[in-house]
């Protein structure tokens, strides 16, 4: 049981035998029970210690290794190396076996990072130089295999780190653009983090995927110029908001709602970063449309903006379908008309370049970006997530300053210019942070409400 | 919880272990073939020396060999090799395992790098446009004791280094000693 629970129960307790919503006595019995299973600050403490010196110590291992490799005969390294190896899965059944969970999950962790260190060593040792991300892979199976058998979630993080870096280095080095196999393995991974309610590991999980889509652009903008790029960027805001609008439809499920919430946080993340981009008003002036009507010919980038647009207005329809009628009146509609305001103005930009056209459109699509980010702050307010309301005041405060500094960067003064922007900063940080703080106590207060009903 | 443990260690033992005995297999059944070589030397990251080898038939020219003559980065290629005087050279290149005669080997690689006459959009080279692949075959790189890998460098203008490789019924290739002026230098072993 988690602390902060029992902690409010404590607070919770006097006030139902108050009421008499439960006899005398049973508060007693009640928190008897809860303490019962609570794990301890101090051994959450060792928890954590053990495992900083778990890594530590497969630290320490690895470089042992490389100052004395040369000097060993193969024989000898090979013994080292699974003698260590399976001294640490001893290890941590000797501590499973004495109740002492976090050392042995600890020692559970340390196994996963000398499987790493000895696939890698015994290649060196024997001289296997295949496709390298393949070992990179095995690293990665070895850590989810123990995760998923031993209920191991630091095993899970470093399992979900290594696809992140298979992948990486199958897109970069290899120019694998799209590579679906990691999808398809995320989702395995995703399979057995849910199943044990790992939330932690949920949250890297959606780093991993965010992450996996931001990678596919390196080896792509190398060869491209910048009219694809900010059409790519496009594709990816749009691939972002689909994912937010999967967030909300999921989020109708009680069962999935945390991992829900947890989706639409960083999906809104991802795609506020997106469209901070293309949000410069540059990007209008200056890109071509990648529907050329007079050749009558598109870039296939093209198709892929439109296909996304469309997925993107599906989604919005079933979540307005499976969504509250009061959630609809109060805050959806007021996004989905934002939200098509975008999409109108990216389609025409991807098809008309004329220069008065495409001024008029940064200034629509501007107006239209800081609508949205109040939507989306209201939307958190309305959701009781402060995770959103926290995105859309980040967001604001950063669109605010890039508008502030495309604006008066060339019409002012160098030293007005910095004197009046640290001012605004400083007074527009608190008004920002007052109504921050505002709407972000005003979800506590409601959630505290509905613990009370 | 004691079984699942065996479990994990054993599944994860054995990738290792069929990591050496995969190499093991092409070093103890693979024929031997010597192949020319340049050394470079940097240094990795446990702190032992290795060398970049890199040999005559890393690059391989499209108009003087047989086979196929359409290939794109990261493809499997598969190089029939005849001995030519002391060292085996490339005499066909092909897109999939050849038949060959007794007097061939087969090894097999992946094209790291296509060099063109010129390039066409989305960098797609046609077949009139290629002229030579670089391949690599996984024995590239060789591990040597620490200070030993610039000692090699400084020792090629004055000394022929050649590998000794096996290359097994798959084509897959692994070394198997490093020779100096024909003579055996590193030799590698199970143990």
């Amino acid at each position: 049981m988690k602390h902060s629970f029992i902690r409010q129960l404590k607070q919770e307790l006097p006030k139902w035998l108050e009421a008499g919503i439960i006899p005398p006595g049973t508060d007693h019995a009640i928190l008897q029970y809860v303490e019962k299973d609570k794990v301890s600050k101090s051994s959450m403490l060792s928890i954590n210690f053990a495992i900083l010196g778990v890594i530590l110590f497969g630290t320490g291992v690895i470089t042992f290794f490389a100052a004395n490799w040369d000097a060993m005969p193969k024989i000898i390294k090979l013994v080292l190396l699974f003698g260590v190896f399976w001294s640490a899965f001893v290890g941590a059944n000797e501590f499973f076996k004495r109740d002492w969970n976090g050392l042995g999950h600890a020692m559970i962790l340390l196994a996963s990072i000398l499987f790493g260190a000895n696939i890698w060593l015994i290649a060196q040792i024997y001289h296997i130089d295949s496709h390298y991300p393949d070992g990179v892979l095995s690293w990665s199976l070895g850590a989810a295999l123990a995760a998923y058998l031993l209920r191991s979630q630091a095993s899970m993080v470093l399992a979900i780190a290594l696809s992140l870096l298979w992948c990486g280095y199958e897109i970069i080095d290899f120019n694998h653009y799209f590579y679906w196999p990691f999808l398809l393995y995320l989702a395995l991974l995703t399979y057995v983090v849910v199943q044990n309610k790992w939330r932690f590991s949920y949250h890297v999980l959606i780093i991993a995927l965010i992450a996996w889509s931001y990678i596919q652009i390196i080896p792509i903008a190398k060869h491209w110029n910048d009219d694809l790029i900010f059409y790519m960027m496009q594709a990816y805001f749009i691939w972002f908001v689909c994912l937010f609008l999967l967030g909300f439809i999921v989020s109708s499920r009680p069962a999935l709602q945390y991992h829900a919430y947890i989706l639409s946080r960083y999906a809104a993340l991802a795609a506020g970063i997106m469209v901070y981009i293309i949000s410069i008003p540059v990007w209008f002036t200056h890109v071509d449309p990648v529907f050329d009507l007079a050749k009558q010919q598109a870039h296939p980038l093209g198709y892929i903006n439109i296909a996304l647009m469309v997925m993107a207005i599906l989604l919005a329809v079933i979540n307005f379908v499976v969504s509250d009628f009061k959630d609809r009146t109060k805050y959806l509609l007021f996004g989905y008309g934002v939200f098509a305001t975008i999409v109108a103005v990216l389609c025409i930009k991807m098809f008309f370049g004329d220069d008065g056209t495409t001024e008029v459109l940064a200034v629509i699509f501007n107006i239209a970006y800081y609508c949205l980010l109040v939507w989306l702050i209201y939307a958190g307010v309305q959701r009781e997530d402060r995770g959103l309301v926290n995105i859309g005041f980040i967001f604001f405060a950063l669109a605010l300053l890039a508008r502030y500094i495309d604006t008066f960067w060339t019409l002012m003064n160098r030293s007005y210019f910095f004197m009046i922007g640290g001012l605004l900063l400083i007074v527009g940080g608190i008004l920002i942070e007052k109504q921050r703080r505002k709407f972000t106590q005003q979800i506590e207060l409601a959630k505290r409400e509905k613990s009370h009903d | 919880m004691t079984k699942k443990i065996l479990i994990v260690l054993a599944i994860q033992t054995l990738l290792l272990f069929y990591m050496i005995a995969n190499k093991q297999w092409t070093l103890a059944f693979g024929d031997p073939i010597v192949l020319e070589t340049q050394p470079i030397d940097p240094r990795s990251l446990f702190r032992g020396d290795y060398v970049i080898l890199n040999y005559t038939i890393s690059r391989i020219e499209l108009n003087q060999v047989a086979g196929d003559n359409v290939f794109q980065t990261d493809d499997p290629v598969y190089v029939s090799l005849e001995k030519k005087g002391e060292y085996w050279q490339a005499v066909a290149v092909h897109q999939s395992f050849p038949d060959v005669g007794p007097q061939q080997k087969v090894i097999r690689g992946r094209v790291h790098y296509v060099n063109g006459n010129r390039y066409r959009r989305h960098r797609k080279l046609l077949a009139e446009d290629i002229r030579s692949i670089n391949i690599r075959y996984g024995i590239e790189n060789y591990f040597v004791p620490e200070g030993e890998g610039r000692e090699l460098e400084r020792r090629v203008p004055e000394r022929e280094i050649s590998i000794q490789v096996a290359v097994d019924s798959f084509g897959r290739a692994g070394i198997k000693a490093v020779l100096f002026n024909g003579q055996e230098e590193y030799v590698e072993s199970l143990f």
